[in-house]
């Protein structure tokens, strides 16, 4: 697979994916582009892995972890749910959506990268810890460490299934 | 799929969603390669050539450059630094003003040894990324405080989850695991300079020697001042600039300018100049004025651009993450920003 066919078949993902890991659109796309064009310089050693995929999504979490993790030590203020949305309330739906994005966005970084790449990428853990270069027991005590984070915030009962 | 499951997914699916624009996306990762791929070659070609191209930038500026110590150097393209400040204390002097001015670096390079890439003075701290010639570069900290060394961060690189404590500061060289599947580990030196002082070296490479050539190249006794070629006239009420970091690695290439400014509160707002070479299409109408000049508000309503800069963006961000600065305030500082009349040119800054 060459460069640009990469780029053009999972270019679009890759950007959805920045997206949700730096909570902003712009630099979701500054992201995304230097990190392919630091992928560009060393092509031929990626096409060559198992999982050329695998690496630049790794390299796109942690140039996103580099950058954002200094300043994001200085937003994780988020107001808690004043009021639950009733359900076929679209406005309360959009609200409920609103409010859960504020606290996912709070979460520290690699809880948040865990969240994303197993709930949006639909990953498993196995390849989450990949990504994050950590291992797979890793990756479920921040996915267990964020569930918590947002189900005290979403006054979510602590046991309600979800996976751990 | 539990209740919370569901809502996490709608939340990521409806966020993440929105068009992408694949051909703009690769050839423009394409530009950025084959310029990035440049100027490594540029770099391992002429490593020799780094004094002689301080030499050429000349004063101005950067300030005095002493001449070229490496026989056979030539010129190869124009090189950024920041400006000397003659008769200042640096941090052997006065430890305790290491990162109390964002416009000033306590610390120097030997010329001989090592270029400027990228320098910084930023909350409590300061650093730059230095090249030592060979392809071989090392990020560099300084600050008051373990914990404020250990939170810098360098674009592009990466760093391990945990920092260090007080205790790592001990002259050591540590390995780290590398980032991904075959790419190098990372290598961290930490010491004291002096009671009060910590500093750290950290580079990804096969071993971790260069390290100490940085640290033989650096020295504390002399100030910078964090030169750019942006500079902030104006800002709004109880704000004050913080933050200065300044990105010369694709120099004369391209140059990255990124501003901060605070307000009591931890509230902030960032301000960059971007300039790239081979950026194209810049915006022309804009939706908003300044003065008499043509600005751009972002459809988010969170980042105004000021517009007429050929091949750069002059922006100013004040949305998530941080709150506590509006539009308004953000046209005031892009009125009053002065942007040097050459970005390529290091003589016309300041």
């Amino acid at each position: 697979m060459t460069f640009e066919e990469y780029v053009s078949s999972r270019g679009p993902a890759l950007i959805r994916l920045a997206r949700l890991l730096t909570g902003d659109e712009h630099r979701a796309e500054d992201l995304v582009q230097d990190v392919l064009a630091r992928a560009y310089v060393h092509w031929r050693r990626i096409a060559r892995a198992d999982r050329p995929d695998v690496y630049v999504r790794r390299m796109l979490v942690n140039a996103n972890s580099s950058w954002w993790r200094r300043r994001s030590n200085r937003e994780l203020a988020t107001a808690d749910f004043a009021e639950r949305p009733q359900r076929g309330d679209l406005s309360g739906e959009t609200a409920d959506r609103d409010a859960m994005w504020r606290l996912i966005r709070a979460l520290p970084d690699r809880q948040r990268a865990v969240l994303v790449l197993r709930y949006y990428e639909d990953l498993d853990d196995a390849t989450i810890a990949q990504i994050l270069g950590c291992s797979p027991v890793t990756v479920r005590t921040h996915a267990m460490r964020a569930l918590t984070n947002l189900r005290e915030r979403c006054g979510v009962p602590t046991t309600n299934g979800s996976r751990p | 799929m539990t209740d919370l499951d569901q809502r996490i997914v709608r939340t990521m699916r409806e966020r993440a969603e929105g068009t992408v624009d694949t051909d703009r996306l690769t050839a423009r990762a394409v530009a950025r390669g084959r310029a990035r791929r440049r100027r490594r070659r540029i770099g391992a070609g002429s490593a020799l050539g780094v004094v002689a191209l301080l030499g050429f930038v000349g004063a101005g500026a950067l300030g005095p450059v002493p001449g070229p110590r490496w026989p056979g150097a030539e010129p190869a393209v124009a090189v950024a630094a920041p400006a000397r400040v003659h008769g200042a204390p640096g941090a052997a002097a006065q430890p305790d003003l290491v990162g109390s001015d964002p416009h000033l670096l306590h610390f120097t390079v030997d010329p001989a040894r090592a270029r400027w890439l990228t320098w910084q003075s930023v909350a409590g701290a300061e650093g730059a990324r230095l090249d030592l010639g060979g392809g071989r570069q090392v990020a560099f900290d300084l600050a008051r405080t373990a914990a404020a060394v250990e939170d810098m961060r360098h674009e592009g690189m990466t760093y391990p989850a945990a920092p260090a404590g007080a205790d790592a500061f001990d002259g050591q060289v540590r390995q780290v695991p590398s980032p991904g599947p075959g790419a190098r580990p990372g290598w961290f030196l930490r010491w004291q300079p002096l009671p009060g002082l910590y500093a750290r070296v950290y580079t990804v490479a096969d071993d971790g020697s260069v390290l100490r050539t940085a640290r033989e190249a650096l020295r504390l006794d002399a100030v910078h001042r964090c030169a750019s070629p942006l500079r902030l006239g104006e800002l709004p009420p109880e704000a004050r600039l913080t933050g200065c970091e300044v990105n010369a690695i694709g120099f004369p290439d391209s140059l990255d300018v990124l501003l901060l400014v605070t307000r009591p509160g931890d509230r902030w707002m960032q301000v960059r100049l971007q300039y790239h070479s081979e950026l194209a299409g810049s915006r022309d109408e804009g939706n908003r004025t300044i003065g008499d000049r043509a600005a751009y508000l972002y459809p988010k309503g969170d980042e105004l651009e000021l517009l007429g800069f050929p091949k750069a963006h002059l922006t100013a961000r004040f949305g998530w993450p941080s709150q506590g600065f509006t539009e308004a305030d953000a046209a005031v500082v892009l009125g009053g920003a002065q942007v040097a009349p050459d970005l390529t040119d290091p003589r016309t800054w300041d």
